[in-house]
């Protein structure tokens, strides 16, 4: 249970980075949402269409109006409201009748409320937070810190801010590059907390290692923030990647989750889910492991459609997980309802977690929306801790969950090798004494004449003997080549068959590698694609090699070469197929094999490649290195050339194509 | 030595091989099946005071208009229970009808005196411009180039002449003709108006509209101020047929302005299409007064090129008013590349060609509702009877034949439900008590749903043959319709050419989702050889797809507009025996079956209500609403199919909807019938239970008796009370309970 946690956290932490690329809304023929926008879940090839999740029902009417405000915080029954553009901090009950008003503010842009209804407010203009009591009477204010920890250059513009177990203030200060300011009940600085990491670009570090200074990188500053009932706190940064990030309480990075939206808010709720709203108008729900539940959202055209927003602030829950998002642009509050459907959802997530495993659940989900990638995996997980190993294999691979899969795949293989070891060793031993007793039997009676002469008459083959040097180029490269080149020991013919199988083998292991370590998407092109670029690529380097070699006075002609690289594929022919079969057989864990595997065989291939042009154009070291360096070169060239002359013609066939097409349109 | 390293490894190899060969094979996936038991989501009281749903009626006011002054009338015409006063000097008229005045102008005789009780305060008032435009009878709109547009009222200059005669009935007056000549502008334009046996006409035909010299005529506001209100001194609302029916009520808030364009905007004017709900019917209505005065206004001719326009007080004057503009010309992009990076802004050259013709009703009393104006829609719309002589409700099954998936080579098509396995759900439903089932069956041709050819080629070979689909369609009491669509086709696809694809009037072939719209000429000729050959297979029931947007084309040799367009595609009903469409305009209600009408309006913030127009309308025909298989809120959408007289329909295949993820049709994310069954049959019996008291029958009133509660008085005398809201409720001595109905028979 610790090993799958724990693991689950690193694949997240590395791998999880979930790319949401922006999806475009399709309209359909079929009426499927009851609301004005799409909303869509994690299928297992990407995002799925799904029921309806939220349903708009309207906005609050407040007895006041507010203008551009920036904040709310709901608890229990009440709204609280940083009503920036009225300076002042508002707490109106869900008719919208004001019960408390704070005045004086300068320009409130955060407020949050602690667990003894205190209020604390972020004024952006004065620079302060301001703690009133539930009655808003002003308690305390948290001016800038003042110790050298500090800086003394750092700016304190609190624009928002939460409070954590034992009042520990958390602050987003705007411009605040060193993370988010934290400070306890006193108005202590504790230290900046939650930083986001910068990337140096490659220029950057192509700098550095040529001891250039580049201007220096400044981490983006966290935008908003949240906390979950454990303290856990959450930042939403408008950066490239990683946008939202969890904290444990010692400022590491739990898990981070990446999209191609610019987030503005977020909220945790009472049993852990993620709320991200993003400016685009597109809102996340995220389980509390960073899986995507659901996402939706439109951004309104100008007609105020009931759903759509103008331009999203900020984001809440209240207690019955129904979401009001705040609209800067309409000056609105709106309530999105939560669906029977979602709430089916968040069951499920919460009996989960509360260690209910139950499969019918999740299988009455499968029913709702077959693509529904969570069920899978939820089912998988529960089926696990089931014991039921089999089944829980199969819904793994559904889901597209490599590390269930592969810890189901252990238990499955374990359980295999108790029950299947000792017969495979008898099994063995049984064929060992078999062949011994044929081998006797054929000294004695030549049982096996009639094969033996068989193979003869095949080994007798032009093609078959020329195909035998693969097997001694892997140990005698050099002689092997010799014999190549100067023996003419193979043809044309035997090399592009070679090239074939090469291809057709790389085609192979693309499909059949096994699930968990094939990472291609078996069911479109890319593989195809992927080995025809090998082949390609590998032709190319015959070309560019031997166009090279001329130039350099290398003494091999294109047969040469041709021929000689062919068979420097000797390692891959020979590796592809034993490596699929072992892809089937190991877990996550032995993966390091697999990789070494892999490495040795095309390190191998490259080292005889280099072998093969030095003995064929006969060069010393120094000229082999040149000659290596100039084919790369050359091939880049004639792709570049390939790829100017492609998008020439594309240009031309465009000009012509729309030319005609005017002609029969006008004609 | 290399023996013992050769055992060793054929140890491995052996050990690996069988097991590889174990765990490759696969392993088996259980299929699970279940019943659905969801939680179900009341409604908070919140939810019913948004737009979603209709409010309750709460003023009760009597409505009087004070903005009419009679004693400048001195002709008078009269026709039934409706009399008209008309002035052939300001081309004005007033409708009486049950002591209350409908007015085309406003007084503004109160502006002036300051100490009248029609100025309220806050008041924008009316500069003496704004004052003439309050009397105009059209507002014309013109382009002074390609770029400036202005717009002149007859009366603002002194210089637009007009002449007036009489029109007549044999000896007897109707109504005026006014030709009128603007003076700024140039413009040309004759306006007739005249009272007939069902209502007030105005038109402009087209033969009178003439350019001004320089001036390019764009749009021509008729009767602005036709029944316009003062802010909230008159109570009522305005009826707006967007998406299912919404309302705007007159309170004193300023909404802004809402312009649509009747049936969607026009693709053939190069104009962009929005992802709301559109105007489903050529029609708007007003309410004086709730149940005392209303008014409809059909476009009975030009709806195609018509917008509705809605002023709410306090936006550009104090009134509320509400009318119709008919547009002419168009600014569009012309494209001079086909990367469309290149581009210029033209000006339509010839005006829109059509007689514009609005014609007005008006309603007293219990019908002055919008279910009073439903129900005269449905006598306008002047159906063929057709009865239902079951005794229980209709069910729909949207059916998913085959579809196809892209492989190394083309394309495959594979089956979701074949004929045999339809045969079988249709039996299987029948002997669960559910007996008039409609389906539509969809990609049963060709290659399957999608990338299919437009032409019909053969019955697609992985559902079945020519057999089968006979003793599919003598099945009696279900009715299986045949999906066909000659309207969409991607590029890819064959059965068409270049010339058949709508040209929009920039010379750009009209695309939508990726698909080309074909012509209508070209469908309407296709459908017709092909139902030929349907008849010979044994399809006789139609089902119609496509009709996405309502166009024109401006295509060299297929010329139409879209108001023709309107009549071209009315006459597709006509050649199958029955024909269904789904999310129909009006003037495809005729068809025999429809289904998957909107359920909600565009849910605009202006709007204050829902409305189930639509369905109100087509009352005792056989409509459906949107497929119960993709609500997020079971309940609450059944009892809304209850409140609307909905019939359930639902999406079905054999197949798991899985093998759809590869396809085109991937919208598709649950549909296998096995698991849908049970959810069938409860969600049929639900609104069976109900709705099976009112088939053939029409709703009377309908009534928001308190937040959630909902009152339908049909006309045979049954009373069904529907209850949305969480709490129970009690109606003279009657409970109905949370989230539930009750039928009262009389």
């Amino acid at each position: 249970m610790m090993k799958i946690f724990s693991r689950k956290i690193l694949v997240v932490l590395f791998a999880l980075s979930l790319f949401i690329i922006g999806f475009s809304s399709k309209t359909y023929a079929l009426t499927q949402d009851s609301a004005p926008y799409q909303t869509y879940a994690q299928g297992s090839e990407g995002l799925v269409l799904t029921q309806t999740a939220y349903e708009p029902i309207g906005g609050i009417v407040l007895n006041s109006a507010i203008l551009d405000a920036e904040d709310i915080y709901i608890k229990d029954e009440y709204i609280y409201i940083a009503d920036t553009g009225n300076k002042r901090m508002i707490k109106t009950d869900f008719d919208g009748d004001v019960k408390l008003e704070i005045t004086g503010l300068t320009m409130p842009t955060g407020v949050h409320v602690d667990s003894s209804n205190n209020i604390y407010v972020a004024d952006k203009g004065a620079k302060i937070v301001i703690k009133y009591d539930p009655n808003g009477l002003e308690l305390k204010r948290f001016e800038r810190p003042t110790v050298p920890l500090f800086g003394d250059d750092t700016p304190y513009v609190p624009i928002k801010i939460v409070s954590g177990p034992r009042d520990i203030l958390y602050i987003v200060g705007e411009g605040s590059t060193d993370g988010l300011i934290q400070m306890n009940s006193s108005g202590d600085f504790l230290g900046f907390y939650g930083t986001n990491p910068t990337n140096k670009s490659f220029w950057q570090k192509l700098a550095d290692l040529f001891g250039v200074t580049y201007a220096k990188t400044v981490p983006v500053s966290p935008h908003n923030l949240a906390i979950d009932s454990k303290g856990s706190v959450f930042t939403v940064s408008k950066t490239e990647d990683s946008q939202l990030k969890k904290f444990n309480i010692s400022s590491q990075t739990i898990f981070d989750v990446s999209f191609t939206y610019t987030p503005v808010a977020i909220k945790i709720n009472d049993f852990g889910n993620i709320y991200v709203i993003s400016q685009e108008g597109i809102i996340f729900e995220f389980d509390s492991y960073g899986n995507l539940i659901f996402l939706f959202g439109q951004m309104d055209t100008g007609s105020e459609v009931l759903g759509r927003f103008v331009k999203p602030i900020d984001i809440e829950i209240d207690a019955n997980n129904n979401l009001y998002i705040l609209d800067k642009g309409s000056n609105s509050i709106q309530m999105l309802v939560r669906t029977e459907f979602a709430s089916m959802i968040h069951q499920g997530l919460i009996n989960y977690k509360n260690g209910i495993y139950d499969v019918e659940e999740w299988a009455q989900v499968l029913k709702m929306n077959s693509f529904f990638s969570l069920a899978n995996s939820s089912i998988a997980n529960s089926l696990y801790r089931a014991g039921n190993y089999d089944d829980a294999l199969s819904y793994f691979k559904i889901a597209n969950d490599r590390s269930g899969y592969s810890d189901a795949f252990w238990q499955v293989r374990y359980s295999w090798l108790q029950n299947n070891l000792t017969i495979t060793f008898v099994v063995i031993i049984l064929f060992l004494i078999l062949k011994r007793s044929l081998k006797v039997a054929d000294h004695k009676y030549h049982i096996y004449a009639p094969i033996r002469k068989n193979i003869e008459k095949v080994s007798n083959v032009k093609v078959v003997k020329e195909l035998s040097y693969l097997k001694k180029i892997i140990r005698h490269p050099i002689d092997t080549v010799y014999s190549l080149k100067r023996e003419n020991k193979s043809s044309f013919l035997t090399a592009t068959i070679i090239y074939l199988s090469f291809f057709l083998l790389s085609l192979i292991s693309g499909y059949t590698t096994g699930f968990l370590f094939n990472l291609n998407n078996v069911n479109d092109y890319g593989v195809l694609k992927d080995s025809v670029i090998l082949v390609g690529i590998v032709l190319l380097f015959v070309v560019a090699n031997y166009l090279i070699s001329s130039l350099q006075s290398g003494e091999g002609w294109l047969r040469d070469i041709y021929i000689g690289t062919a068979y420097s594929l000797a390692p891959m022919l020979f590796g592809l197929i034993p490596l699929v079969l072992l892809s089937h057989v190991l877990t996550i864990n032995e993966s390091f094999i697999y990789q070494m595997l892999v490495l040795v065989m095309r390190f191998w291939t490259i080292i005889l490649i280099v072998i093969v042009v030095k003995e064929v154009h006969n060069y010393s070291i120094k000229e082999l290195i040149i000659n290596i360096v100039l084919t790369i070169f050359t091939m880049l060239m004639i792709i570049l050339m390939a790829f100017l002359i492609y998008i020439l013609s594309v240009q031309m066939i465009d000009y012509f194509e729309g030319l005609i097409r005017e002609v029969i349109i006008r004609g | 030595m290399a023996k013992t390293k050769k055992i060793m490894l054929l140890i491995l190899v052996v050990g690996i091989i069988m097991f590889s060969a174990e765990v490759v094979l696969g392993l088996p996936l259980a299929s699970k099946e279940d019943v659905i038991s969801d939680d179900t989501i009341i409604p908070t009281d919140y939810e019913f005071l948004s737009n979603r749903y209709t409010q309750e009626e709460t003023d009760a006011r009597l409505a009087v208009n004070e903005f009419v002054d009679l004693s400048i009338y001195s002709n008078t015409v009269v026709k039934n229970d409706i009399k008209m006063y008309y002035s052939k000097d300001d081309l004005s008229f007033v409708i009486e009808k049950n002591g209350y005045y409908w007015s085309s102008k406003i007084d503004t005789s109160y502006l002036a005196d300051e100490n009248s009780p029609l100025n309220e305060d806050g008041d924008l008032g009316a500069s003496n411009f704004l004052q003439k435009r309050m009397k105009s009878p059209v507002i014309v709109s013109y382009y002074v180039n390609d770029e400036l547009k202005k717009d002149e009222g007859v009366f603002d200059s002194g210089g637009t002449i007009f002449t007036t005669v009489d029109l007549k009935e044999g000896n007897e007056k109707i109504g005026f003709e006014a030709n009128i000549t603007f003076a700024v502008s140039g413009i040309r334009l004759k306006l007739k108006v005249y009272l007939d046996d069902s209502g007030l006409n105005v038109e402009i035909p087209y033969s009178s509209i003439k350019d001004g010299s320089k001036n390019k005529l764009s749009n021509i506001s008729v009767y602005p101020y036709f029944g316009a209100t003062k802010r909230s001194r008159v109570p009522g609302y305005v009826f707006i047929p967007d998406g299912i029916g919404a309302l705007i009520r007159f309170d004193d808030t300023n909404k802004g302005v809402f312009t649509k364009r009747f049936y969607g905007n026009d693709l053939s004017l190069a104009q962009q299409v929005t992802d709301e709900q559109i105007l489903y019917a050529n029609l708007y209505g007003l309410v004086h007064g709730i149940n005392q005065n209303a008014m409809m206004g059909i476009v009975e001719n030009g709806s195609a090129y018509a917008n509705l326009i809605y002023y709410s007080s306090r936006s550009e004057d104090d009134f509320n008013k509400t009318f119709v503009s008919f547009e002419y010309r168009v600014v569009y992009t012309q494209y001079l590349n086909a990367k469309k990076t290149n581009s210029v802004k033209m000006l339509q050259e010839n005006l829109n060609e059509y007689d514009a013709k609005l014609k007005y009703h008006f309603l007293s009393d219990k019908s002055a509702n919008y279910v009073g104006m439903a129900n005269l829609y449905y006598d306008y719309l002047d159906f063929d009877s057709q009865t239902n002589n079951n005794q229980n409700i209709g069910l729909h099954l949207n059916v998913l034949a085959a579809e196809n998936q892209q492989t190394l080579f083309g394309r495959k098509s594979f089956s979701m439900t074949t004929v045999e396995e339809l045969i079988t759900v249709l039996n299987n439903l029948n002997s669960e008590g559910i007996t008039n089932i409609d389906v539509t069956y969809h990609g049963w041709m060709n290659n399957g749903y999608s990338n299919s050819n437009v032409k019909y080629k053969k019955i697609n070979g992985s559902i079945g043959n020519k057999k089968d689909v006979i003793s599919l369609t003598e099945m009696p009491e279900n009715n299986i319709y045949f999906t066909v669509n000659y309207q969409e086709a991607k590029s890819s696809v064959g059965g068409y050419g270049n010339e058949d694809v709508i040209q929009s009037i920039n010379k750009s072939l009209i695309e939508r989702e990726g698909k080309y719209l074909l012509s209508n000429t070209y469908g309407y000729h296709q459908y017709q050889s092909d139902y030929g050959k349907f008849k010979k297979i044994g399809i006789s029931n139609i089902e119609l797809q496509g009709f996405v947007n309502l166009t024109g084309n401006y295509s060299k040799d297929d010329y139409y507009t879209r108001e023709e367009a309107i009549g071209m595609i009315s006459k597709y009903l006509e050649i199958a025996s029955k024909t269904s469409v789904a999310k129909p305009l009006s003037f495809l209600w005729y068809a025999d079956m429809i289904y998957d009408i909107p359920i909600y309006s565009s849910n605009q913030g202006k709007f204050t209500d829902t409305v189930p127009f639509i369905p109100l309308v087509l009352s005792n025909r056989n409509v459906y609403g949107r497929t119960n298989t993709f609500f997020s809120n079971r309940t609450n959408e059944l009892l809304r199919m209850v409140d609307y007289n909905l019939y359930p329909s639902f999406y079905i295949t054999k197949e798991s909807s899985n093998l759809l993820l590869r396809t085109d049709s991937n919208n598709i994310y649950t549909s296998r019938f096995s698991d849908w069954k049970s959810t069938i049959i409860s969600d049929y019996d639900f609104v069976n239970q109900a709705l099976k008291n009112t088939i053939n029958s029409r709703i009377n009133s309908r009534e928001v008796v308190e937040l959630g509660l909902i009152k339908n008085v049909y006309d045979n005398g049954v009373t069904i009370y529907i209850n949305y809201s969480g709490i129970d409720h009690v109606i003279n001595g009657k409970t109905i309970k949370a989230t539930s109905y009750e039928v009262v028979k009389s």
